[in-house]
C-alpha cells in the first residue's frame, strides 16, 4: 500500500491512483500545491498493485543500456512555419503526432484547463493537437488517464503518448506489456513546477490588466524562440509579453524553488529512457545545426528505439533534420543528465508568503532582477560609448563632431550618457534641428547605419521650432533617411524599432511609431499633405498617424494620414495604407487589403 | 471541372509534372510551394474560373482535393 513518507520519493505521477482496482486512493495538494496519494484503508484490500506502478520504487529495475551507441539524434524543424510557431521547439511533435491522426490513431499529452493548471488528455482528433502541442511548465494532473490509454491501446489503433519521463515509465509499469501499437515520448524535463504557482502568476497578471487570461504560450516566438517569451492574451485584448530574466514566471521558474520535492533527486535522468523518443529544445542549434536556425525554434530528438524510429522516419515528408551526436544535444541541455538544484531558502517560508504576497512581490522578495554590475561603472560606460563611437562613425572626423555638438552642445537634445541614451551619426549625416526644438532621447539612436561601408547616401534629420521628436529606446535608421518634424508637430518612436534604407516621415501634426516595429527599404509614413488643399469636404491638411507596437512595414510601401495601424501587423511590399488596420493583419495593395488574419511573426 | 483537371491545374501554378501530384497531396509540403503561391492559386480560380476561395477554406484544406470540394464540390 502506497504511503508518502517522504515526500521526495513521490514524483506525483498519479499512477497508483489509476492502477487501484477498488478505487481506494485519493490525491490532495499539499500546502505547495502538489498531488499527492493517500489510501482510504477501509476499502484497500491490500493488493499492492499501487507500490507496483510506483517508477520511483521500481527504478531499480529500470533498463540499462550503453546509452551513446542505443541512441541516433537529429536536429528538426517542422516544415510548416505556422506549426512552429506554434511549438515550443522545433514541432517535431506535432509532425508525429500528425501521422497518427492520420492512421486514424490517438495522441496525449498535457493540456491546460480554463484556469490555466494542466491535466493529461488523449483523443483521436486532430483538433485537439494545438492544445497538446507545446511544453506547459507545471505539474500536470494525469489522474484516470493511465485507463483511458490502456483503452485507447486495446483498440488496436496506433495510440502516441507524450509525458515527462517519470510519467512515462509509470505508464509501462501500469500497462505492464509492451503494446506494438503504442509510441511514447517524454522530453529533456528540467523540474516540474507547482502548479499553484502558475496560479499565483495568473492572480498577479489578471489584476494587473484587470481581465482573465484567455491564452498563455509559455514560449511564444514572436520576439524570437530564444526571448522564451511567455506570452498572455486577456479577454479585454490586452496582452502581455513576459521575457526570460524579467518576467515573473520565469524567474520563479528557474530559481529552482518552486519544483516538486521529489524533482531535487531525480531518478529519470540520463540518456536512456523507457521513452521510445526524446524531444527537447535544441539548444545549441546555432553551433551543431546551424542551417536550421532562424531563431523561430528547432527541436532535438533522441530516437531509443526501433519503433520510434519507425514513427519518426515516417515524419519525413513533414520534417527538415540533420542527423547530429548526442554529445551536442546534451552540451546545450544539461537538464538531460543533471538533476534540477536545490536552492538554498526556507521553502516553508516562501510557500507561506506565496499565499500573503502577490506573485510579483514574490519574485522581487525571493528571486529579483539582477543588473549587470561592472567593476568600473563609469569607465566601463565611456568605454562601452567609445567602442560603439568608432564603429558607427568609422573615424569620420565630421561625424564625430557631429556626436559631441549634438549629444553635449545642443540646447534642444536631452541625452543621457550614463544609460547611452545618445545619438550616433554615421558620415554623411545633416542635421537641422531648431533650437527651439525638443528632442529626447531614451536609448542609444543610430543614424545612418550603412551596409556598404563607402556609400556616401545622405541620411537626413530636420526638427523645424517648437517641434518635438522623441526616442523612447534604442533606434535604428538606415542611411539615406530623411526624418522631418515641423513646426509644433510631434513624432514618437518606440522602443527597439528601426529599419533599412531609405525610410521617409513627415510629420506635420502627430505621428507615433509603437516599439519593435521594423520598416524595410524606402518606406514612407506621413500625417500632412504639405499644405496642398483639395477642395473636398472632410479634407484635412494633416491627421495623426499611430502605428502600433510590432507592426512590419515592408518595402516601398506608404502610410498615408491618418492611419492607425494596431500590433502586430505586417504590411505588404509596395502597399499603399489609407484606411486604419486592425491588429494581427497581414495586408498588400493599393488600396491596402486584408490577406491574413490573425498572424503571427517574427524578425 | 474534373477533379484531376483541377490537379492538373494546381501543377500549373506551381510549375511541376502533373504527374508527380495527386488529389491526396497535401501541397503545403510540396518544395516549389510558397505562401505567395496561395495567393496566386486563389486569384487565379477567380480570374479564370469566377470562383471564390475564402482564406478559412483555404487554410483548412490539407490536400488538393480538399481545395477542389472547398471550391467545386
Amino acid at each position: 500500500m502506497i504511503e508518502i513518507k517522504d515526500k521526495s520519493l513521490c514524483c506525483g505521477c498519479n499512477a497508483c491512483g489509476d492502477a487501484c482496482p477498488a478505487n481506494a486512493i485519493r490525491f490532495e495538494a499539499d500546502e505547495e500545491g502538489f498531488l499527492y496519494p493517500t489510501v482510504d484503508k477501509t476499502i484497500c484490500s491490500g493488493c499492492g498493485m499501487c507500490d507496483k506502478v510506483c517508477p520511483v520504487q521500481a527504478v531499480s529495475n529500470r533498463k540499462q543500456v550503453d546509452p551513446s551507441e542505443a541512441v541516433s539524434c537529429f536536429a528538426v524543424n517542422h516544415k510548416n512555419l505556422e506549426i512552429r510557431f506554434d511549438s515550443t521547439s522545433g514541432g517535431m511533435f506535432s509532425a508525429l503526432a500528425e501521422e497518427i491522426y492520420r492512421k486514424k490513431g490517438f495522441v496525449g499529452g498535457a493540456i491546460y484547463n480554463e484556469d490555466f493548471s494542466a491535466r493529461h488528455f488523449i483523443s483521436d482528433e486532430k483538433a485537439d493537437l494545438a492544445r497538446i502541442r507545446s511544453s506547459k511548465y507545471l505539474q500536470s494532473d494525469a489522474q484516470g488517464f493511465y485507463r483511458k490509454v490502456k483503452d485507447c491501446c486495446e483498440t488496436g489503433r496506433p495510440v502516441l503518448v507524450c509525458g515527462t519521463p517519470c510519467q512515462i515509465s509509470a505508464l509501462k509499469l501500469y500497462l505492464g506489456k509492451d503494446y506494438s501499437n503504442l509510441t511514447t515520448v517524454d522530453f529533456i524535463c528540467h523540474s516540474v513546477a507547482s502548479p499553484k504557482a502558475h496560479r499565483k502568476y495568473f492572480d498577479y497578471l489578471e489584476e494587473v490588466f484587470g481581465s482573465k487570461a484567455v491564452y498563455f504560450k509559455a514560449k511564444n516566438k514572436e520576439l524570437g524562440w530564444r526571448s522564451l517569451t511567455k506570452k498572455t492574451i486577456f479577454a479585454n485584448g490586452r496582452s502581455h509579453y513576459g521575457v526570460r530574466g524579467k518576467d515573473c514566471y520565469s524567474r520563479a521558474y528557474h530559481s529552482g524553488m518552486i519544483d516538486r520535492p521529489s524533482c531535487y533527486s531525480c531518478k529519470f535522468k540520463g540518456i536512456a529512457r523507457d521513452s521510445d523518443i526524446t524531444l527537447a529544445d535544441f539548444w545549441g542549434a546555432e553551433k551543431y545545426a546551424k542551417e536550421l536556425d532562424d531563431n523561430v525554434g528547432t527541436s532535438a530528438v533522441i530516437v531509443h528505439s526501433e519503433k520510434g524510429k519507425s514513427l519518426f522516419l515516417s515524419t519525413s515528408k513533414r520534417i527538415i533534420k540533420k542527423e547530429v551526436s548526442i554529445a551536442d544535444i546534451a552540451k546545450g541541455n544539461r537538464p538531460l543528465t543533471t538533476v534540477a538544484a536545490m536552492p538554498n531558502y526556507d521553502r516553508v517560508q516562501f510557500f507561506k508568503d506565496m499565499d500573503a504576497l502577490r506573485f510579483d512581490e514574490l519574485s522581487n522578495k525571493y528571486f529579483p532582477i539582477v543588473a549587470p554590475r561592472r567593476r568600473h561603472p563609469v569607465l566601463g560606460t565611456v568605454y562601452q560609448i567609445v567602442r560603439q563611437l568608432i564603429k558607427e562613425t568609422s573615424f569620420n572626423p565630421k561625424a564625430i563632431l557631429q556626436f559631441v555638438k549634438l549629444n553635449f552642445l545642443h540646447p534642444a537634445i536631452h541625452t543621457d550618457w550614463r544609460s547611452n541614451a545618445l545619438i550616433y551619426p554615421t558620415a554623411n549625416c545633416v542635421f537641422d534641428i531648431d533650437k527651439t526644438a525638443s528632442v529626447i532621447i531614451k536609448g542609444p539612436v543610430r543614424f545612418g547605419v550603412k551596409r556598404i561601408k563607402g556609400s556616401k547616401l545622405e541620411t537626413r534629420l530636420l526638427v523645424d521650432p517648437k517641434g518635438r521628436l522623441e526616442f523612447l529606446g534604442p533606434a535604428r535608421f538606415g542611411y539615406g533617411s530623411d526624418v522631418e518634424v515641423f513646426r509644433n508637430a510631434h513624432l514618437t518612436f518606440g522602443s527597439d524599432c528601426g529599419g533599412n534604407v531609405a525610410l521617409t516621415v513627415i510629420c506635420g501634426e502627430k505621428i507615433s511609431i509603437g516599439s519593435h516595429t521594423f520598416w524595410g527599404r524606402e518606406v514612407s509614413i506621413r500625417d500632412t499633405n504639405g499644405g496642398h488643399v483639395i477642395a473636398m469636404q472632410g479634407f484635412k491638411n494633416t491627421n495623426p498617424v499611430i502605428i502600433g507596437d510590432f507592426v512590419w512595414l515592408c518595402s516601398e510601401c506608404k502610410i498615408m494620414t491618418g492611419v492607425k495601424i494596431g500590433d502586430g501587423t505586417v504590411v505588404g511590399s509596395n502597399s499603399v495604407v489609407i484606411t486604419p488596420l486592425p491588429a494581427r493583419v497581414l495586408v498588400t495593395g493599393h488600396p491596402a487589403q486584408i490577406i491574413g488574419t490573425d498572424i503571427a511573426w517574427k524578425h | 471541372m474534373t477533379e484531376q483537371e483541377f490537379v492538373d491545374f494546381f501543377a500549373s501554378v506551381l510549375d511541376i509534372d502533373a504527374s508527380s501530384i495527386d488529389a491526396d497531396t497535401e501541397f503545403r509540403y510540396l518544395d516549389e510551394w510558397s505562401s505567395l503561391t496561395g495567393l496566386d492559386i486563389m486569384m487565379r480560380l477567380k480570374s479564370k474560373y469566377g470562383k471564390e476561395l475564402s482564406i478559412p477554406d483555404f487554410k483548412a484544406s490539407e490536400t488538393i482535393g480538399d481545395v477542389y470540394k472547398v471550391v467545386f464540390g
